[in-house]
C-alpha cells in the first residue's frame, strides 16, 4: 500500500507540525514543504492551514507576522510552552499506541477468523 | 507574477471568504492575508493554477477553518445579520402600512369624500388607519390606532426575523445538541 493514511494523518498532524516548528520557526506553506521533504509526499495544503489555526487557538503555538521581500507579510509560527508540552506528551502516547500496533501485529493473523470463545 | 495569476490567488481567497463568514471579522481578515501569502509562496514554486488546486475543495477548507477555530462550539450565531433582518422585518411592515394608507387616502380624494371621520384596518395585522375630514373643507388630519395584539404581532414578527436571520439557535452548545456520551 502507497501512501498515507489520512486518518491515521489527522491524528499526527499537530504532533508532526509541533515538532518541525520545535526546530524552526516556519511558515504554512514552508512547513508543508517541510512535510513533503519528510516523506509526506502528498500532503494537501489544505490540510495543513487549519491544523495551524487549531494549534494557535488550543495556545500550542505562537505566531508573528515577518515582512517578506517577495511578497506580503508572512505569518512564522513556534511552539509555546503548552505546545513542548503537548508534543512531548503526543510522542509519549504515539510511541504507547505504535507498541500496541506492533504487538498486535508481531504475528501474521490467520487466514479465518476462529469462532467466538465459549460464554 | 503574471495578473491572472494573481487574480487566480485572489479569487481563491475571495471564494474561501464566503465559507469564513462565522469568523470574527479580525480573525478572518488574519486567514485571508496568511491564506495570500501562503499561496503566493506556493504560487512562485508550482504556478497559480496548481497551488489553488493543492488548497482542496475551498468549502471543505472553510469548513475546517471554522472547526479550528470553534471546536465542538462551531458554529455560532450572526448578531449583525440578525439585526439587519429585524430591522429589514420592521420596515417591511412599516413600509406596507404607509403604502396601504397612501392607496387608503388616495381613494379617500377620488371619491371627494365629505366631511366626517374614515377609518380602515390596513391588513389584519396593521394598525387602524384614520383621516377625518373637517366641514371647512381644511386638509384632513390623520390619526393611527395601534392595538397590543398587533404590537405583539409585530414584535414577534421581528423577533422571528432576528432568529432566523442571526440564526440564534447555534447559541446551542453542541454537548447540549449532541447529548449521548461519546465512546472511551
Amino acid at each position: 500500500m502507497t501512501g498515507h493514511d489520512p486518518q491515521l494523518l489527522k491524528g499526527a498532524l499537530s504532533l508532526l507540525l509541533l515538532r518541525l516548528l520545535a526546530e524552526r520557526e516556519s511558515y504554512g506553506y514552508q512547513l508543508v514543504q517541510r512535510l513533503r521533504q519528510a516523506g509526506l509526499a502528498e500532503i494537501a495544503e489544505g490540510t495543513v492551514y487549519p491544523a495551524l489555526t487549531r494549534l494557535e487557538r488550543e495556545g500550542r503555538v505562537t505566531a508573528r507576522l515577518v515582512p517578506s521581500p517577495s511578497g506580503p507579510a508572512r505569518k512564522y509560527y513556534r511552539p509555546s510552552p503548552a505546545g513542548y508540552r503537548a508534543m512531548d506528551e503526543g510522542r509519549g502516547a504515539w510511541r504507547a499506541l505504535a507498541a500496541v500496533v506492533d504487538g498486535l501485529f508481531a504475528a501474521p493473523p490467520p487466514v479465518e477468523p476462529a469462532p467466538p470463545a465459549p460464554g | 507574477m503574471r495578473l491572472v495569476d494573481r487574480l487566480r490567488v485572489e479569487r481563491a481567497v475571495l471564494t474561501l471568504d464566503t465559507w469564513i463568514g462565522d469568523l470574527p471579522r479580525r480573525r478572518r481578515r488574519d486567514v485571508r492575508r496568511e491564506l495570500r501569502a501562503d499561496l503566493l509562496a506556493s504560487a512562485a514554486d508550482v504556478g497559480a493554477r496548481e497551488a489553488v488546486r493543492r488548497l482542496g475543495p475551498l468549502r471543505r477548507l472553510g469548513l475546517d477553518y471554522l472547526d479550528a477555530e470553534f471546536g465542538e462550539l462551531r458554529p455560532r450565531p450572526n448578531g449583525l445579520h440578525g439585526l439587519a433582518w429585524g430591522i429589514a422585518a420592521g420596515a417591511l411592515l412599516v413600509t406596507s402600512m404607509v403604502a396601504g394608507s397612501e392607496a387608503y387616502s388616495s381613494g379617500l380624494r377620488s371619491a371627494h369624500a365629505g366631511a366626517g371621520t374614515y377609518g380602515h384596518r390596513l391588513a389584519p395585522w396593521g394598525p387602524r388607519y384614520i383621516e377625518t375630514y373637517p366641514a371647512s373643507g381644511a386638509d384632513p388630519t390623520i390619526a393611527w390606532e395601534f392595538d397590543g395584539g398587533m404590537i405583539l404581532l409585530w414584535l414577534a414578527v421581528i423577533l422571528v426575523a432576528v432568529v432566523v436571520g442571526g440564526r440564534s439557535w447555534r447559541a446551542i452548545p453542541a454537548w447540549w445538541r449532541h447529548r449521548a456520551p461519546s465512546p472511551a
